[in-house]
């Protein structure tokens, strides 16, 4: 077999056992409370450690780049609260248009 | 999926998802052209995105494979990026099909942006879950079609600034679940976490170990 077919297996398996271990293991039973507590948790940790990384890191390194100068513009938007799209678009286009700047 | 709340149905996680949908095709159109540089056939590509369906664990893949790492390498990249879909997916369990392969295959829908999607009133939904998950998916898998058919037409996302995209989307859904002093702290304490993790660990594994800030909600 050829490897990028095995990578692409591997990939896959390992993706969906990530997937779907919570779903197949925890069914839909209430879970105690103090777990139930964690999980409500989960939607801001994981969400804002998603932005800090998306941010400020490129491999192993923290970085200060044009991508923060656009999560400012996103954080001054959701301040004003514009719509989402709108918010979204104008974070890309500060970066963009820094990068432009810069190169 | 039963126990439907009012807000939750698969066109509004469609149309939730719709302009999101696009970008993620431009993404999966670059992870189309860099399959190329990873010496990924056209037909494996497409295949990894149609059952791997992780964007930022198929460019990890595709870098170790383009930079000569060994299948094992790019295998454990793609796990350890997605080991975050471990407790996504647990936190979705309850609101999924009760019937264990439909469950499965729902599950496999969880992306970030979809999951996150999914949240209303920091409550997830399992309908617009899915409808999110079903439009993500359709963007991904068609922009790397087009990738691999269109080339380097496109050139690097980064010059549209598209990276920036994601973050900001996600900064606008943790806003709106930032109910109570406890899940601000704990926003704040897992992206303290996630940062001080990044020199020291292979990517993937901050956001992972970030959810040790959900720990904050076992004190009542």
């Amino acid at each position: 077999m050829n490897n990028a077919i095995v990578v692409v297996i591997g990939s896959g398996v390992a993706t969906a056992i990530a997937k779907g271990v919570g779903p197949l293991t925890l069914g839909r039973r209430p879970l105690p409370p103090w777990l139930d507590r964690c999980m409500a948790l989960a939607g801001p940790v994981l969400l804002s450690a998603l932005v800090a990384t998306l941010t400020f890191s490129s491999a192993r390194h923290l970085t200060l780049d044009a991508r923060a100068a656009g999560l400012a513009v996103a954080g001054g938007c959701i301040a004003l609260r514009a719509p989402l799209p709108l918010t979204v678009l104008l974070a890309a286009l500060t970066t963009a248009a820094l990068r432009m700047l810069h190169n | 999926v039963a126990d439907a709340h009012p807000g939750d149905s698969y066109t509004a996680g469609v149309r939730a998802a719709l302009p999101l949908a696009l970008v993620v095709g431009l993404f999966g159109a670059s992870f189309g052209v860099l399959a190329h540089s990873a010496r990924l056939s056209p037909a494996a590509a497409l295949l990894m995105s149609a059952t791997t369906f992780a964007g930022s664990a198929q460019f990890g893949a595709a870098a170790v494979l383009s930079q000569g790492g060994g299948v094992l390498a790019a295998i454990a990249t793609v796990a350890l990026l997605n080991a975050r879909y471990i407790p996504m997916g647990a936190s979705v369990a309850r609101v999924l099909s009760p019937r264990p392969l439909l469950r499965l295959l729902q599950a496999q829908l969880v992306v970030d942006e979809s999951w996150a999607l999914a949240h209303q009133n920091g409550v997830p939904m399992g309908r617009r879950l899915v409808g999110a998950g079903v439009a993500v998916y359709i963007g991904w898998t068609a922009g790397t079609g087009a990738g691999l058919v269109g080339g380097s037409l496109l050139g690097d996302p980064g010059h549209l600034g598209l990276d920036a995209a994601f973050p900001a989307l996600f900064l606008a859904l943790v806003v709106n679940q930032l109910r109570g002093r406890r899940a601000i702290a704990a926003a704040v304490l897992g992206a303290g976490i996630a940062v001080s993790m990044v020199p020291f660990a292979p990517a993937g594994v901050p956001v992972l170990v970030a959810v040790m800030a959900c720990g904050l909600g076992i004190r009542r």
